[in-house]
């Protein structure tokens, strides 16, 4: 996450295919390209493009990765999030109230095809509303058959409305933790935003 | 943690690979060892059968999409039959549906 001008933000949450120097690399690549691409892409879906044309031109191997970009622009009181998202789980949108969503459209994951499909959505969050960005090291956790999946996560998110982001983040973490039966099988990240109440 | 299997035949020039289990980064080295041998072998027709499959990852998602990039380079048809539901939602979330050639599972007559 970081500062593009005053009052505008660009976040971004990802996850690359694999492990080891390779995956580090595209991670490395991933960082600084979108980096760059910010200062003169407003358009998520622009900044997610510059990464799949990067990653093309540097590996050619269907090495991928998923990525979810945000725009935020904060105006007064409103709150106006763009999202686009390559290949990446959608960000959840949990209101206040314990109201549940997702934000933006599915998109192709990056760094395979040379014309990705990509969009922007905008959503408006009000005070209290939060963003949740995660991989899908999330909802693939398993405790011997079952999966911890999408459903579950909606259920804890519905029960952590009102509360901060790091809150938030923790409790959906325990969770996921205290779910699963044996080591970790994926790297998790999380990343939760809130317009504050 | 569950297994893996990988189960193949040729018949009538086309190759079938039925994916049982989970595919992931400790799998997918044999399941694409597998398509490999076809693809050495020559055949015209690689069929993926993804229907046994409970599990893919990131890993096993690069595996399917560098066997479709070498049969679209080397002029060979890859057929996947997609798998259930949390299988092909990973397909589905990365728009790959409509990129990638899935087609409806073979007909089996003579399934034992």
């Amino acid at each position: 996450m970081f500062e593009i001008d005053a009052g505008h933000w660009a976040a971004v949450i990802g996850d690359v295919v694999g492990k080891g120097p390779a995956a580090a690399a595209m991670m490395g690549l991933a960082r600084y390209t979108i980096r760059t691409a910010a200062m003169s892409e407003t358009r998520p879906s622009r900044i997610l493009g510059t990464l799949n044309e990067a990653i093309l031109r540097q590996a050619g191997d269907q090495r991928f990765c998923t990525a979810c970009c945000l725009r935020i622009l904060r105006r007064d009181e409103d709150t106006r999030v763009t999202v686009s998202s390559g290949g990446h789980p959608l960000p959840i949108v949990l209101r206040a109230d314990g109201t549940l969503g997702t934000a933006g459209s599915p998109g192709t994951l990056l760094g395979v095809f040379e014309d990705p499909t990509l969009s922007d959505d905008a959503v408006d969050l009000g005070p209290g509303d939060a963003l949740v960005l995660y991989t899908d090291g999330v909802t693939d956790e398993r405790r011997g058959e079952e999966e911890f999946g999408e459903r579950r996560l909606a259920e804890v998110l519905a029960g952590l409305a009102a509360r901060s982001a790091q809150e938030i983040a923790d409790a959906l973490l325990a969770e996921v933790v205290a779910f699963r039966s044996d080591q970790a099988r994926d790297d998790i990240a999380l990343l939760v935003l809130r317009v504050s109440p | 943690m569950s297994g893996f299997e990988v189960r193949s035949e040729v018949r009538n020039g086309v190759a079938t690979v039925v994916l049982a289990g989970e595919l992931d980064l400790a799998s997918a080295p044999d399941a694409e060892r597998r398509l490999l041998e076809f693809e050495r072998m020559g055949v015209g027709e690689i069929v993926l059968d993804m229907r046994p499959l409970e599990f893919l990852d990131s890993t096993g998602l690069r595996m399917v999409l560098a066997a479709d990039s070498r049969a679209r380079g080397e002029g060979r048809r890859l057929c996947l039959v997609p798998g259930p539901d949390p299988v092909h939602r990973v397909f589905r979330l990365a728009l790959l549906d409509h990129r990638l050639e899935f087609v409806d599972p073979p007909k089996e007559a003579d399934d034992a």
